[in-house]
């Protein structure tokens, strides 16, 4: 479906300047736009200069003969010759032009767009977490997409091809006054008719087309809704019912196609009717000049190609209105994104120690619950503590904090007694490393995604690494070794797989503080040893919080905190909370009888 | 070209249903394309006589308005032609969809699981559209410049047969470039697409996973992702660029040819007066003319082309068995109403079997509860009796039949499934709890259905009570409130039979209990089985069967199967453990 109708919004104060502010693009790309508007230009003056070359032609040599002015003769045959060749060049250097009219334009408004496409992302990615809690991925990717593409059609088809059409209309009628002002004077007095006419019955096939995409829009829910409620309505026995409901949605979209298709067609013929019209009247005023020995059929004949010239635009005036108005409201959406304010890091840089306090924070997300309240704890360099807790006791909240990924509203998370907002974002999440539940990996090689585009790591380090947290058997099993390119997110890996490589990661560039955020998904049991290895080589030495979702893990850890409802409920060894029967105890039967189940 | 058509074969007969007004709008088409063609004509005679000298300002009169009276009438028959052939394009395109929408209303649920709603929806939508561009626009079209080629090209002919000879030979270069080149450029066009699905596909990733990305701090080289991937786009749009460009130029410079051939050879027949002023100029105008026609067979080409491969994916639906459906002699009677039986019945999905010979009975009004693990078959095994599936082999029977013996309709009106997920339409709430009743519905069962799902209380909460929409899948409604309108949607059939397949998994137990309590109240005679996977649902049924890997491994009541100390045991042991949690 074409998202461009639906968006008419008229036109708006500010409108130009915001269209300005984009204007901005096409600064690096000055010369190319310079060359295009020459191109332009160039193929303009060639379609009025091919015509011109027949007038001289019929007037000319042709003339001088049927006046009997001339004899045909060799002289009079190279005249004509030359006329031909002077036609035939016009004609090949009409069609070259052409061609780098499209490819110039195309490459400047596809250099564009790739340039507005670059900075509306690198804008995106380094906006704070809350704006992406706000807005669906797909609305982000159709921002990135569809109405930068929009946009940039503006300026390639919109803003250059009216200006083409500004210039062929202002260049022929020039021409037609300084020649003959008469034949001029009936085309300035009925073009503006044309043109009103034209865009008046073009918008009201416009607006019957909007009826129509409303109850197509009706039509196609039902659809799908029919389709993925289908379950339902053959449980229920509602076929026949659905059957009907979708026959009467099609009749009424069928009564506004046909109302749709009325309008096309009287638009057609009106335009049709129009410019005949025109030719017809500009012909009969030539006749008359013709007659009276005031102008010449070359004259007419020049004219004539002339004419064509001036309707084509005229008719295209309401479809350039339309790709305004899409190009309007995409650039609108796409400045808001711009305007958002970026996420915000402090000044402070420094090598992490792996000091963390929690003082008094409160967090919470928009409209729900608060997921942490008045959390306090603080955890030593070099120390290992696992945080367990049911679902939605704020164990991942917790990393977040660590991570800068959030500010909490209330109270402080500190590492190594400085605030996390004034630590630099960079400095901060570099001394940190996480290995996720759900492994992230990028559409490239083992080697670039252990390595995360850091080439200062030398291929040997991440080998080792690989095989010292036992993903050796993988990286031989593989066709490239750790030059395999995965998949998009890394589908040809098993999700065991992936966190040996997000471990692995985590080697190579040691980081002083650790966020192991444990798989829930059962991983088999050779996968699940290989990884219980990983976690032990990996944790040596490093603050590390252990975000346990399988208690078997935590025994080792120097202390566990357990949350509970945004809370820390219990902290301890594993002996300690065991005994005490509280909230631990029961996670911990909890999960020993669903190991058992 | 035949080749093009033949995948055309099953819109065929919805192309015959419309054949009038595609008769008739072909039969109009000549005129119009007659009088395009005598206009330049008129104009051209006018033209020599004004050249003449014997063109008074009374007969210019008579010439203009008689010319100006024929565009009258050929913009009138333009438009009864689109009139007649596009309307009669979206008739068809009207019958096509909804006797596709008929077919898929036939197809069981099994297909639906294979295929993507958006897929489907795009069959009835740009599918079918596409076909209409082929059936519409594109018949026109091609009428078009098959009546208005040769008129004109006789007309041509007539005046000077050499001329025309020569003039025709670019054109026809034209063409044939065109047919040629379309496909390629909707090549081009598809990589152009596919390029961008890749641009597509690298935002989407980086906003789904933007918390991963900043936490590895990978911003940049994301960004440099985006860039070989927005280059790569560049890149394919260049190359698209470049193909239309060069049909451009074609385009052009092929139609300069045929206006330099008349040039030449018409100045220097003019010189011998073998031509006049006026037919060299009347030839230049019809070149003009006729090569816009003749621009259109590449789009024409192009759009067979997209259409013979939505056609295509049309038949996949339209070919599609039904596999479900009722006997042709369906059976009348059931011996013993309200009595389910599932007897040794083995079901397999794509080589895993879900269920394993499983055997049961459900006296007339009794009640059975089946719980297990997830994954362990019991979804299917509710599937099973309003036959959602078949077994591969073991009979299903209801009320002592076979339920292949069943009219479909008469089978699902005697046992209702209420399934796992709550799937409401976008409609009012009462119009989603009536949806399975034909025409109204008693307020007072409405409000006792109400009252028996629990939603009676939440009414008040709703903007406009049971008007109030319920939004694309119930969405504006909490997933409890959508499990508990989709029980009432069921209890308002007031079937013999009642199955409910895990419906409870979002309300929490106090209303779960309250429901349960309710419905048993009310379900003396009906015979209802109860699937879940919380023991609670289940603990108070007459009979419990415990299913894990597709078999039963456990079978009792509940407190015969506590004693024993299987499964069933250490599932009421976790689930009260964490309800101990939860109260904490």
């Amino acid at each position: 479906m074409n998202e461009r109708i639906d968006e008419r919004r008229g036109l708006r104060k500010g409108d130009g300047r915001m269209l300005l502010a984009f204007a901005r693009f096409l600064g690096p790309h000055v010369g190319w736009v310079i060359l295009s508007f020459a191109v332009l230009c160039g193929a303009f003056l060639v379609d009025l200069l091919a015509p011109f070359v027949i007038r001289a032609t019929l007037d000319g040599p042709v003339a001088a003969v049927l006046r009997e002015e001339r004899r045909f003769d060799p002289g009079l045959r190279s005249e004509l010759l030359l006329k031909a060749s002077l036609f035939l060049l016009l004609s090949f250097g009409g069609a070259a032009l052409r061609y780098f009219e499209v490819v110039v334009f195309g490459w400047v408004g596809q250099r564009v767009s790739f340039d507005i496409r670059q900075s509306l992302f690198a804008h995106l990615l380094r906006l704070p977490m809350r704006f992406f809690d706000r807005h669906a991925v797909g609305e982000l990717v159709v921002r990135t997409t569809n109405d930068v593409d929009n946009l940039v059609e503006f300026f390639a088809s919109g803003v250059a091809a009216f200006l083409f059409d500004l210039l062929r209309i202002v260049g022929v009628l020039t021409i037609l006054f300084w020649d003959e002002p008469r034949i001029a004077a009936i085309v300035v007095l009925l073009l503006p008719l044309f043109a009103v006419i034209t865009f008046r019955f073009r918008n009201k096939a416009r607006e019957a087309y909007g009826e129509t995409r409303t109850a197509l829009a009706r039509a196609n829910a039902f659809a799908q809704e029919s389709l993925s409620g289908m379950k339902v309505t053959q449980l229920l026995n509602q076929e026949r019912q659905m059957e009907r409901r979708f026959c009467d949605l099609g009749e009424t979209l069928l009564k506004a196609w046909q109302r749709t298709v009325g309008q096309f067609a009287l638009l057609f013929s009106m335009v049709d009717f129009l410019s005949q019209a025109i030719l017809i009247l500009s012909f009969a005023s030539a006749a008359w000049l013709i007659a009276g020995a005031q102008m010449s059929i070359g004259q007419w004949t020049q004219y004539w190609f002339y004419l064509h010239f001036l309707l084509g635009p005229i008719r295209e005036l309401a479809e350039r209105y339309n790709i305004l108005q899409s190009a309007l409201s995409s650039a609108e959406k796409i400045s808001r994104i711009l305007a958002e304010p970026l996420e915000e890091g402090g000044a402070f840089t420094a090598p992490l120690k792996g000091a963390i306090e929690f003082d008094e924070v409160v967090q919470s997300y928009d409209g729900a619950p608060p997921a942490l309240r008045s959390l306090s704890l603080s955890i030593q360099p070099g120390e290992t503590v696992a945080v367990v807790g049911a679902t939605g006791a704020g164990k991942t909240t917790l990393s977040s904090l660590v991570l800068g990924l959030y500010r909490c509203q209330q109270g402080s998370v500190r590492i190594d007694g400085i605030d996390v907002k004034d630590w630099s974002i960079a400095d901060l999440r570099r001394g940190i490393g996480v290995v996720p539940q759900e492994v992230f990996l990028f559409a490239t090689s083992i080697l670039e995604n252990v390595r995360l585009g850091d080439p200062s790591i030398p291929e040997e380090t991440v080998r080792e690494a690989l095989s010292r947290v036992g993903a050796g058997d993988l990286i031989a099993r593989l066709p490239n070794g750790v030059h395999t390119v995965l998949g998009e997110r890394g589908v040809n890996l098993s999700a065991g797989e992936r966190q040996l490589v997000a471990f692995a990661r985590v080697l190579v560039h040691q980081p002083r503080i650790l966020i192991l955020d444990e798989a829930t998904s059962s991983v088999d049991t050779h996968t699940e040893e290989c990884l219980q290895r990983a976690v032990e080589t990996v944790l040596r030495g490093r603050t590390c919080i252990v975000i346990a979702h399988r208690l078997s893990t935590v025994r080792s850890a120097d202390r566990i905190l357990v949350l509970h409802k945004g809370e820390l409920r219990e902290q301890g060894t594993h002996h300690e909370l065991y005994a005490r029967n509280g909230i631990y105890t029961r996670l911990h039967d909890l999960q020993f009888q669903g190991s058992e189940t | 070209m035949l080749r093009i058509l033949r995948p055309f074969s099953r819109a065929l007969p919805y192309l015959k249903r419309q054949r009038r007004d595609v008769w008739l709008g072909l039969l109009t088409l000549l005129p119009g394309n007659v009088i395009e063609l005598a206009i330049p004509w008129m104009i051209a005679r006018g033209i020599d006589r004004a050249q003449r000298g014997d063109l008074g300002s009374a007969s210019l009169a008579w010439i203009a308005s008689a010319a100006l009276l024929l565009v009258l009438l050929k913009s009138a028959a333009r438009y009864a032609v689109r009139w007649l052939i596009i309307g009669a394009s979206r008739r068809f395109e009207r019958d096509l969809r909804l006797d596709l929408f008929r077919k898929f209303l036939t197809l069981p649920s099994m297909f639906y699981q294979r295929q993507t709603t958006g897929d489907l929806v795009s069959r009835m939508t740009a599918d079918v559209e596409a076909v209409r561009l082929c059936i519409g626009p594109s018949l026109m079209y091609f009428a078009t410049t098959a009546t208005l080629v040769p008129l004109t090209w006789a007309m041509m002919f007539s005046l000077h047969p050499a001329l025309s000879l020569s003039t025709l030979v670019p054109l026809l270069f034209l063409s044939i470039a065109l047919w040629r080149q379309s496909p390629r450029l909707e090549e081009a066009s598809r990589a152009a697409q596919q390029a961008i699905a890749r641009v597509c596909d690298v935002a989407t990733e980086s906003y789904a996973g933007i918390r991963i990305l900043k936490a590895f701090t990978q911003e940049d080289r994301q960004q440099r992702r985006m860039e070989e991937c927005g280059l790569e786009y560049v890149a394919a749009q260049m190359r698209f660029a470049r193909s239309r460009g060069r049909t451009q130029a074609v385009l052009h410079g092929i139609k300069d040819l045929g206006l330099l051939v008349v040039l030449v050879f018409g100045s220097w027949e003019v010189i011998r007066h073998r031509f006049t002023l006026g037919e060299f100029f009347l030839f230049n105008d019809l070149l003009i003319r006729m090569s816009i026609p003749m621009m259109t067979t590449g789009w024409i080409a192009s759009m067979l082309h997209r259409g013979a491969a939505a056609m295509r994916r049309i038949d996949e639906i339209f070919d599609a068995p039904a596999e479900i459906v009722s006997p042709e002699r369906p059976s009348e009677d059931w011996p013993r109403p309200g009595e389910v039986e599932v007897f040794s019945v083995s079901v397999a999905y794509g080589g895993i079997r879900a269920l394993k010979e499983v055997s049961f009975r459900v006296p007339a009004g009794g009640s059975l509860g089946i719980t297990g693990r997830t994954g362990s078959g019991k979804s299917t095994l509710a599937s099973l009796l309003p036959r959602l599936i078949d077994p591969d082999c073991g009979v299903v029977r209801i009320g002592g039949r076979d339920v292949r013996d069943w009219s479909l309709e008469r089978l699902r009106r005697e046992c209702v499934l209420v399934p796992q997920e709550p799937f409401l339409f976008s409609a009012s709430l009462r119009d989603n709890l009536s949806f399975g009743l034909d025409g109204e519905v008693a307020p007072e069962l409405l409000e006792r259905a109400l009252f028996d799902c629990v939603l009676d209380k939440d009414l008040t909460s709703l903007a406009e009570g049971l008007d109030t929409r319920v939004g694309e899948r119930g969405l504006m409604l909490s997933g409890g409130q959508r499990q508990r309108a989709t029980l009432g949607r069921a209890l308002l059939l007031d079937s013999p039979i009642l199955v409910l397949d895990d419906c409870f998994s979002a309300i929490d137990t106090k209303t779960e209990a309250l429901i349960l309590e309710r419905l048993e109240a009310r379900t003396k005679d009906r015979t209802t089985l109860v699937i879940s996977h919380r023991i609670q649902a289940i603990k108070n049924l007459d009979h419990i069967l415990v299913l894990d890997q597709g078999a039963i491994v456990e079978a009792g009541t509940h407190a015969e199967l506590l004693r024993s100390g299987g499964l069933y045991a250490r599932l009421e042991r976790r689930q009260s453990l964490l309800s101990e949690l939860h109260r904490i």
